[in-house]
């Protein structure tokens, strides 16, 4: 895991090396001569050898210093913390979404596998799934913001500020970040559904007086969630990730948009912090994946 | 001894200043109420005033920051930490005049000693390039009394007074990116990355006091959202929209005013590299395009031509005439080419920075007519930061399409950089006739001699094509019905202090 970071950090860095341009360059713009540039960079530290910058910040980061970014001469831990909780409730916010919808939706879905029903859902679970976050965030903003109103495009409130507000400027870019995963969601689940439904101990459930509701959610649910588990896990790592799209949609000044701004200013420090702290989301929710498969599926823990 | 104010008085004509609509009254003699106003990026440059180089956050910082002098809507020079300075004879010696009662933001009174501070911090005294270029040629600086400064230059310098906007900041503020003091009509409040900053009216402001109260710069990142986020009511005002933009916001809250952006909108060519080493070949360039057709593509219309690196709001400076140096002329063009030894056209490619639309349509209907003279022109489309560094510091392109603005308001800002060994000569330009018409210009202390030397340089960047001069990108300003008195400045100014609430 550590190695995995390591090779992560090294690379990101070694990509600042070969795309064009620099962070002195970006602070003197139009004011940037050849003397000025070199000036600069001296001062940055920006003109020491490659290996030697990389070994400097590695260190730092090693022991706990994160550097301080270059733009906003601020220190890089204290900036992520603030936008951390930003991008992070805006995750749980959609993971609860799709959680909660997803699971309802496919044990209804199932039960009546085969019908009219059915199949309509299959198609219009296809149709939304093709459909990317950003666009439906856009539809969002338009039909809630312009047509009916009950939201203001762009009026992000600060978690400091208003929490219960803030929360609600999140619905909607949450949802739109869970459509897609719930379409995907259940046309997963649905089939895990069925196959399990075609189970010996569906049959003695059934046998034993139980419903099928009942027996959907008593049973069959708890083996079908395994597969599930895999593709939420990365839901997760993938929402963190892709948050910068949706940020963008919605003007919301998260993870995503430090990242990205960053990368423009070639504020490295900043870049290297969130790319990391990505990085680890992904590798933890691996971790997490592992141990609910132990919780879920008994048959795992005896090794 | 004479008044600076007349010495650099009449630097620009007044510009259209186009106000909204509504005529309420602007009555309240206290500070009140509040605007959200958008702003395309963050201040990422920080808010050090003396070190910031961004022109959006300079024009932020006008408002918090002010020098001994600072620019009034029509481009002049006025007194303002100052009372007044005077200029010897020779133009050595500036006596400079504090105006009494000035106050910072924390209370305490301006004195010399923080002004001598503040120009210190800026002359490069600790061995480090100075901040401010010119204050290189200082050759003392002293206090007479608590009011008094005397300053002496090495050489005399016309357009020395420009560089007395040079914020004043206390002089035991020795990190001013963080603790932020100023003397504008506005204070910091706070700020959160990418997010927003906010001001507050600053009450004991030595001058009009600005109307409205609370002021919430807020980051709008996402241009495309620009319009929703007006409609829906999340910012007040917004400059520099699109003309696309602008005709979204028909019929809605939202007054639209026109200015133009000030800047040299130019196909820059490195005068360096084959073919365009041939001034034929440039001149055959000139003579191949329209500009009224590319205004009608990128902006419906609007904009104003140039011939020269002038745009006409230095109406000391602009000649029009110098915009019919090449009037479109296709066969003209054609025999230049084939002249040069290029009968059939050539091909080479226009570095664009991706992040200006305006730029990007030029350069697609610049591809278009220069195919009628059988030259192919591709577009490179590059981020920024690339075009910073290989464009502008590098030198390593052929040609690129983007607007030259003028850092201070002289036209040394924007002619001294086709010097032949200038810093910023980006575009390789070498002629020595215009060395020494530039050098005539800035070291007379006559300004009708410095203005005809001036004019000659420009004739001559139009006679030698070194640049393919196409216009002055016109700007739009999307202001809530709610407000008025948005003043368009001949630089980047966002002058929030004049805006106020219309009673409705």
């Amino acid at each position: 895991m550590l190695l995995t970071l390591l090779a992560v950090s090294f690379i990101v860095f070694a990509a600042f090396e070969i795309i064009p341009g620099d962070a002195a360059v970006s602070r003197l713009g139009s004011n940037a001569t050849k003397e000025t540039v070199e000036a600069l960079r001296v001062q940055m530290g920006l003109d020491k050898p490659f290996i030697v910058r990389y070994l400097n910040w590695l260190s730092g980061f090693v022991k706990g210093d994160f550097g301080t970014s270059i733009s906003y001469n601020l220190p890089v831990s204290s900036m992520i913390l603030e936008k951390l909780p930003i991008t992070v409730t805006l995750t749980i916010l959609s993971m609860i979404m799709t959680i909660g919808i997803s699971i309802p939706l496919s044990l209804l879905i199932a039960k009546y596998a085969g019908s009219k029903f059915d199949r309509i859902s299959y198609g219009t679970n296809q149709f939304v799934m093709a459909v990317p976050s950003f666009f439906l965030g856009i539809m969002m903003s338009w039909f809630f913001g312009m047509v009916l109103k009950l939201f203001r495009p762009g009026g992000y409130i600060s978690y400091k500020k208003d929490f219960g507000g803030f929360l609600g400027y999140l619905i909607l870019p949450a949802i739109a970040i869970a459509i897609p995963k719930c379409a995907m969601s259940i046309k997963l689940l649905r089939s895990a559904i069925l196959t399990e439904a075609g189970k010996d101990y569906v049959r003695t459930a059934y046998s034993r007086g139980l419903s099928t509701m009942e027996v959907l959610y008593r049973h069959v649910l708890k083996n079908a969630m395994i597969p599930l588990i895999t593709f939420w896990g990365m839901a997760v790592a993938d929402m963190i990730a892709g948050s910068i799209v949706i940020e963008q949609v919605f003007n919301i000044p998260g993870l995503g948009r430090i990242l990205l701004t960053s990368i423009a200013n070639r504020d490295y420090p900043v870049v290297e912090a969130v790319i990391i702290l990505i990085a680890f989301v992904v590798l933890i929710m691996n971790l997490v994946v592992d141990i609910l498969y132990r919780v879920v599926d008994p048959r795992l823990r005896k090794d | 001894m004479k008044k600076a104010g007349l010495l650099l008085a009449a630097l620009l004509a007044t510009m259209a200043v186009a106000l909204g609509g509504c005529t309420g009254g602007k009555t309240k003699e206290a500070s009140s109420g509040q605007i959200t106003i958008g702003i395309p990026q963050d201040l990422e440059d920080g808010l050090d005033p003396h070190k910031v180089s961004a022109a959006g956050t300079k024009e932020i910082l006008f408002n918090i920051y002010e020098g001994l002098v600072k620019y009034d809507e029509s481009g002049d020079l006025k007194p303002a930490v100052a009372n007044a300075v005077d200029i010897s004879e020779d133009g050595l010696v500036y006596t400079i005049t504090l105006r009494d009662n000035v106050k910072f933001h924390n209370g305490n009174t301006v004195t010399a000693e923080d002004v001598i501070y503040s120009i210190e911090r800026c002359a490069g005294k600790d061995g480090n390039d100075p901040l401010v270029p010119a204050f290189s040629n200082i050759a003392s600086l002293e206090k007479k009394d608590d009011k008094t400064i005397t300053l002496t230059l090495k050489e005399a310098d016309t357009e020395f007074m420009a560089s007395l906007t040079t914020a004043v900041i206390p002089a035991d503020n020795t990190d001013p990116a963080t603790n932020v003091i100023g003397t504008g009509p506005y204070k910091y409040v706070s700020r959160a990355p990418q997010e927003s900053i906010v001001l507050t009216a600053f009450d004991d402001y030595w001058g009009e006091k600005a109307h409205i109260k609370d002021v919430t710069l807020k980051v709008v990142a996402n241009p495309d959202a620009i319009v929703m986020e007006l409609k829906g009511g999340s910012i007040d005002m917004i400059a520099r929209i699109t003309d696309t933009q602008a005709a979204e916001l028909e019929g809605s809250d939202f007054n639209v005013l026109e200015g133009t952006m000030n800047l040299v909108q130019a196909l820059y060519i490195n005068n360096a590299v084959e073919p365009f080493n041939d001034v034929r070949v440039r001149q055959a360039l000139c003579y191949a395009i329209d500009p009224a057709e590319i205004m009608t593509f990128v902006s419906g219309g609007k904009g104003t031509e140039l011939g020269s690196s002038m745009f006409p709001a230095f109406t000391k400076y602009y000649d029009e005439s110098l915009n019919h140096t090449y009037d479109q002329d296709l066969e003209k063009a054609k025999q230049l080419l084939t002249e040069a030894g290029y009968p059939n056209g050539f091909s080479f490619s226009m570095s664009v920075p991706s992040n200006y639309q305006q730029h990007i349509s030029t350069a697609e209907v610049l591809s278009e007519q220069f195919k009628k003279i059988g030259v192919d022109a591709k577009i490179d489309l590059i981020e920024w930061d690339s075009w910073l560094s290989d464009v502008y510091v590098g030198r390593n392109y052929t040609t690129t399409v983007v607007g030259v603005d003028a850092s201070t308001l002289t036209a040394r800002a924007l002619l001294e950089r086709f010097v032949s060994d200038s810093g910023k000569n980006f575009v390789n330009f070498s002629s020595p006739a215009y060395d020494e018409a530039f050098k005539a210009a800035i070291s007379t202390t006559d300004d009708a001699e410095q203005t005809a030397d001036y004019k000659k340089c420009l004739s001559i960047l139009s006679e030698e094509a070194a640049n393919v001069y196409i216009q002055d990108l016109p700007t739009f300003v999307a202001l809530n019905k709610k407000y008025a008195g948005y003043k368009f400045y001949p630089l980047y100014v966002q002058d929030i202090a004049s805006l106020y609430e219309v009673e409705q």
